[in-house]
């Protein structure tokens, strides 16, 4: 499957941003590892900017870097949400009043607890009535976030938005869960044959014939580790250079295999 | 699109247990609802009987938790294990694939956890995350349990999440990714759902009766659907997917759009995409929740696309709504409609509000449905249709 990747967002810990994060990823600016401050989703309105959740902030941030300059969505565009896991921060206070007696939840926090949060509030933030398909595979969020855009990009469509994001844990969670920093990024996808954007190609290869790329420097390779959306920190790496690049990613019974060509 | 075909598969829902189970339940019109109570909480709701008493295999009791002893009791229905093994000897492995639905997974556990968090903030080392509370923690446990290497993924749009694993197992089969798909939704009670729905106020007192004029809102249920899906059209195949359309609403997370403008979306898409037009659509299984206002504007969706006179029922009344699992749970009901030649009736319901236009059932009746339509949708606004034909 072929395809370009015409616009990034990314946000994590000492990454804000696919201007700053480019320079470190292409090795021209050393990585410091910075905590993700307060993040607030751009395109929300007020109501919903309140209720809404850290996935939900951090996923709309990279989304709306990934189509900064871009055509907005019309009502087809197809969107890809992956995350390991949905709304941590609000699971752990909704699992905290209904742990009490009598048990009770807050219909706000309710609502917000689905997977395909994210997804619903950047429908209504941009008015995009697409197909959007949440999306979550432990460890290999990441790889199946990118076969299932790839494979809805194939469908005919122009453009697909894939998300992957994933937020820190709450303490309790922290054993459960050793995730001690969010990260999250979007790639705007448009097809091979397109005009614009960096092309590459994905196939797959037998897991037992390849090992997972990893990142050069620790602070980043920590945070690949750490994050299932960071998993996807090595593509970053290939797209911030200008060499073509190779990009294995642990999957199922399989890898994939990500060629990044020359950029144009 | 490929046009994959259901081979094999597996209901289990608080109606009945297997095929012969749930086609007895449609045709008595026996609901599966019964009053439960949940940390003082009483609604009627469709809990399946004898989750408790099933036991994980020994070298996977890691995954122990009532979504995956759901699972396991679908595996054991209607000889569904043994369906996939055959595929998996037939294509391969690493050819075959799951896509699986979820909106709560093992929350029912990790809920029970949380109840013994102490003042030292600890949960108990019996909690684990990965292969209870993940919303992927169903998949994998049916991927290690049936041995499947193909392309693994779960999906979780909430109640539009197993009409979706259909739409995406063709998309991956399309890519020549799999030949063949487990695909499904399991959803299990948990105190999240029926505390969260009642505090929206979305719940009936009594057992759930869609599109009547007093209906008052939802039944939850719990389920475990599994297919099989083969792209190349085999002996014994009993339905075959025509088409799927998705969309968003792009209005509200827990409310309808006013105008059903995304639940219309989705029945077009998939009518466009199975290449048939709203007429030869001869029945359609609704989403019909119950609640005053998602019966109102699916009726004013299914009306404005498919027209008055098509046969339209809900089959809440027998399963609940089965939330993840309800994609799926109606598809297989479809699947019983197309060869058993029975359209059910809209259970619990004798009267329909005046305000509906739509041809809502309120008897069985028999036919001969050639193509048939599913809807569901979801928070956050997520909508799938589904529309099927026979696979002859």
């Amino acid at each position: 499957m072929r395809a370009r990747v015409d616009g990034i967002g990314v946000l994590g810990p000492g990454l804000s941003g696919w201007g700053e994060a480019r320079a470190i990823l292409a090795g021209e600016v050393a990585f410091e590892h910075a905590p993700v401050g307060r993040v607030i989703a751009p395109d929300l309105p007020r109501t919903e900017a309140r209720r809404a959740t850290l996935s939900t902030h951090l996923a709309l941030t990279v989304a709306a870097e990934a189509l900064a300059g871009r055509a907005a969505p019309d009502e087809a565009m197809p969107s890809v949400w992956a995350a390991a896991d949905s709304d941590l921060q609000g699971l752990d206070r909704n699992c905290r009043s209904l742990a009490e007696e009598p048990p009770w939840i807050s219909p706000h926090r309710f609502q917000n607890s689905v997977h395909n949060t994210p997804s619903g509030y950047w429908s209504i933030a941009t008015g995009c009535r697409g197909p959007a398909t949440a999306i979550c595979a432990g460890a290999t969020t990441a790889a199946a976030g990118l076969v299932e855009a790839l494979t809805t990009l194939a469908e005919g469509h122009e453009r697909c938005l894939l998300v992957v994001a994933d937020e820190r844990s709450p303490p309790v969670l922290e054993t459960a869960r050793p995730v001690p920093f969010s990260f999250a990024t979007a790639l705007l996808l448009v097809p091979g044959e397109a005009a614009c954007g960096r092309p590459l190609a994905l196939t797959t290869v037998p897991a037992d014939e390849v090992a997972e790329r990893t990142c050069a420097d620790p602070g980043l390779e920590a945070l690949r580790r750490s994050n299932p959306a960071a998993r996807l920190l090595p593509l970053l790496t290939a797209l911030a250079g200008e060499a073509p690049a190779t990009v294995d990613l642990a999957w199922t019974g399989h890898s994939v295999r990500l060629e990044v060509e020359t950029a144009a | 699109m490929v046009t994959p075909f259901l081979t094999a598969s597996s209901l289990v829902t608080a109606a009945g247990r297997g095929r012969q189970a749930m086609g007895a339940a449609l045709a008595e019109g026996r609901s599966g609802l019964r009053p439960l109570d949940e940390g003082g909480l009483t609604l009627y709701a469709g809990a399946v009987d004898g989750v408790d008493a099933i036991a994980l295999p020994a070298a996977l009791a890691a995954y122990d938790c009532r979504n995956n002893r759901l699972a396991e009791l679908a595996l054991a229905t209607d000889g569904f294990a043994e369906r996939v093994a055959a595929a998996l000897e037939r294509y391969g492995r690493d050819r075959v694939g799951i896509f699986l639905a979820t909106s709560t997974g093992g929350m029912r556990e990790t809920e029970a956890h949380f109840r013994q968090l102490g003042p030292e903030e600890i949960l108990p080392p019996s909690f684990s995350l990965e292969t209870t509370h993940r919303l992927s923690a169903t998949t994998d446990y049916l991927c290690a349990r049936l041995c499947i290497a193909g392309p693994a993924q779960s999906i979780s749009t909430a109640c539009s999440s197993s009409a979706k694993v259909w739409a995406s197992a063709a998309r991956h089969m399309a890519a020549g990714l799999c030949d063949a798909a487990v695909i499904g939704g399991v959803d299990s009670l948990c105190r999240t759902t029926l505390f969260g729905f009642n505090a929206l106020e979305l719940t009936a007192q009594g057992p759930c009766r869609p599109f009547a004029p007093d209906r008052d809102g939802l039944c939850l249920g719990e389920a475990a659907a599994l297919g099989l899906l083969e792209a190349e059209p085999r002996t014994g195949a009993s339905l075959a997917l025509l088409g799927y359309g998705e969309s968003t609403d792009a209005h509200h997370m827990s409310t309808p759009h006013p105008e059903a403008l995304g639940a219309r979306l989705a029945m077009r898409r998939a009518l466009a995409r199975a290449g048939v037009d709203a007429g030869a659509i001869d029945y359609v299984n609704l989403h019909g929740t119950a609640t005053p206002f998602n019966d109102a504007t699916e009726d004013q969706a299914v009306v404005a696309e498919l027209g008055t006179a098509v046969p339209v029922s809900s089959t809440k009344g027998w399963t609940g709504h089965t939330l993840g699992a309800a994609g799926m749970v109606e598809a297989l009901l479809c699947e019983l409609a197309v060869s058993e030649g029975l359209l059910p009736q809209t259970l619990n319901t004798d009267r329909i509000d005046d305000t509906m236009r739509a041809n809502i059932l309120l008897e069985p009746r028999h036919a001969s449905p050639q193509r048939v339509l599913s809807n569901s949708f979801g928070f956050g606004g997520n909508n799938c249709a589904l529309v099927f034909g026979e696979a002859a």
